[in-house]
């Protein structure tokens, strides 16, 4: 990792990737701590979460190191205020997370070429399945999970891609949007305006 | 109509200029880390009663409003017992013969399972108290300074550990700013016609989700903002960068510091001897 004062590249930690790591850790607090980020769902893992959707928009839009980051405010946060045992265990809350962004971001770039929407959806859907198995695969082979333990959370875990994948289209089309400035009205001064 | 600015308080300051505020931050950051620490090691209720008995003292030196911090984190608390309910009706552990007290196919309610989820709910309660108090009586740029100087050696190994504490500190800094924003959001789409307070749970949640959009798509607007605004202020890390403020802790800081060591020790202590 290097660092500087620049904008930085997209493996670099420069101005702009701290303040997009940042926000972004900032919207996986919120929805951790409005709840706002979570579906209960009956099973040992208590609730859907799509607080792994920043995670993804930073890798996908940033690059690596901002998705990087941003996953592991998100491990951070998760494993401080845990409300399963699964996620006492720092290895498995945090370690996964990481590697969310970062797999976003390679997904995105080897396909934006081909389709920005496809490009957002696989980054979404892959980012999110980093998180669902590396998590779960972490919590067997640590012993917190019974293998059979693992089928009743299998659908939670396609909700959680496809809300993922739908959310990153979604902003990811926005962002680009507001990035052309395409969306505000040309500056017309009023006397211009009534002619 | 949604209240997330009430009932959530995460990353709020509240200066009451208590001892507690005037605390040297990393001392607080250390005493913080203790009790996590001691969060993990006490697995007995009379563990946690002996480092309940701590917060209580905290919370009352702190003079920051019981009921503010109660209402703030009801919302917390009120998922924290749906999730604990599930903890007991799917337990998988070991229960003894002839302590279920209820059972229904892979549903059951057990002493061992209520024991269980109430060690672990107890747990998360003094993690979730000990992490809101040091936000509550700590400002942001003590928190940052305090941080900064207790990972300073880090960057002899070349971690940029300003840049990361930074990273750290903006995320913690919008929470309220993004609660308002979501806040304002729900009130000027209500004034629309879109009702938040009624239907179904799923009907909510959707009504909510859709929230969610705008917030992202603000989020990397606001970023754009704040990198122009560091850029031109010249932001270069923490790299020979001089402080206005220079950190000190008093003897009494050192001696709070001990009391809280000692206090967790003796809960973890009493926790494995009995």
């Amino acid at each position: 990792m290097t660092t500087g004062s620049g904008s930085g590249s997209a493996f670099g930690l420069g101005v702009r990737q701290i303040v997009v790591a940042g926000i972004l850790g900032g919207i996986a607090i919120l929805l951790g701590a409005t709840r706002i980020g979570f579906i209960p769902v009956p099973n040992l893992s208590g609730s859907a979460t799509i607080m792994h959707v920043p995670a993804i928009l930073g890798g996908a839009l940033e690059g690596p190191v901002v998705g990087l980051l941003a996953g592991g405010i998100f491990g951070f946060y998760s494993w401080l205020y845990a409300e399963v045992p699964l996620f006492k265990d720092p290895i498995i809350a945090v370690g996964p997370r990481l590697l969310i962004g970062v797999v976003a971001w390679a997904v995105f770039v080897l396909l934006r070429r081909v389709n920005l929407d496809l490009a957002s959806a696989a980054a979404g859907v892959f980012g999110s399945l980093t998180n669902t198995v590396g998590v779960l695969g972490l919590g067997v082979l640590l012993g917190y999970l019974p293998p059979a333990a693992v089928v009743p959370i299998v659908p939670q875990a396609v909700v959680e891609a496809v809300l993922a994948a739908v959310v990153t289209v979604v902003v990811v089309r926005g962002v680009t949007l507001f990035r052309s400035g395409r969306t505000t009205a040309p500056e017309v001064k009023d006397e211009e305006r009534r002619y | 109509m949604l209240e997330l600015q009430r009932n959530v308080i995460f990353g709020q300051f509240v200066d009451t200029g208590s001892v507690v505020h005037r605390m040297d931050p990393r001392i607080k950051l250390g005493a913080a880390f203790v009790l996590v620490v001691a969060s993990f090691l006490v697995d007995t209720f009379l563990g946690f009663a002996i480092l309940g008995l701590l917060a209580a003292a905290i919370q009352a030196v702190s003079r920051v409003p019981p009921g503010y911090l109660l209402r703030g984190s009801a919302l917390f608390l009120g998922f924290l017992l749906f999730i604990l309910a599930f903890q007991v009706l799917f337990y998988a552990g070991e229960v003894p013969e002839g302590g279920y007290l209820w059972r229904w196919g892979i549903l059951s309610v057990s002493t061992a399972g209520l024991e269980s989820a109430a060690i672990l709910g107890l747990r998360v309660i003094l993690l979730y108290y000990v992490t809101t108090m040091l936000m509550l009586t700590t400002s942001l740029v003590d928190l940052t300074a305090g941080l900064e100087q207790i990972f300073s050696p880090l960057q002899r190994l070349r971690v940029p550990v300003n840049e990361l504490v930074l990273v750290f500190v903006i995320a913690v800094k919008f929470v309220p700013i993004f609660i308002e924003e979501i806040e304002r959001l729900a009130r000027a789409r209500t004034a629309r016609g879109v009702p938040f307070d009624e239907g179904g749970a799923l009907t909510r949640a959707r009504r909510i989700g859709r929230l969610l959009v705008p917030i992202f798509v603000g989020g990397f607007a606001r970023a754009d903002v704040l990198t122009t605004a560091m850029q031109v202020r010249c932001y270069r890390g923490g790299r020979h960068r001089t402080r206005l403020r220079q950190l000190a802790a008093a003897p009494s800081d050192w001696a709070a510091l001990l009391a809280v060591v000692a206090w967790a020790v003796a809960a973890w202590w009493v926790s494995g001897a009995l």
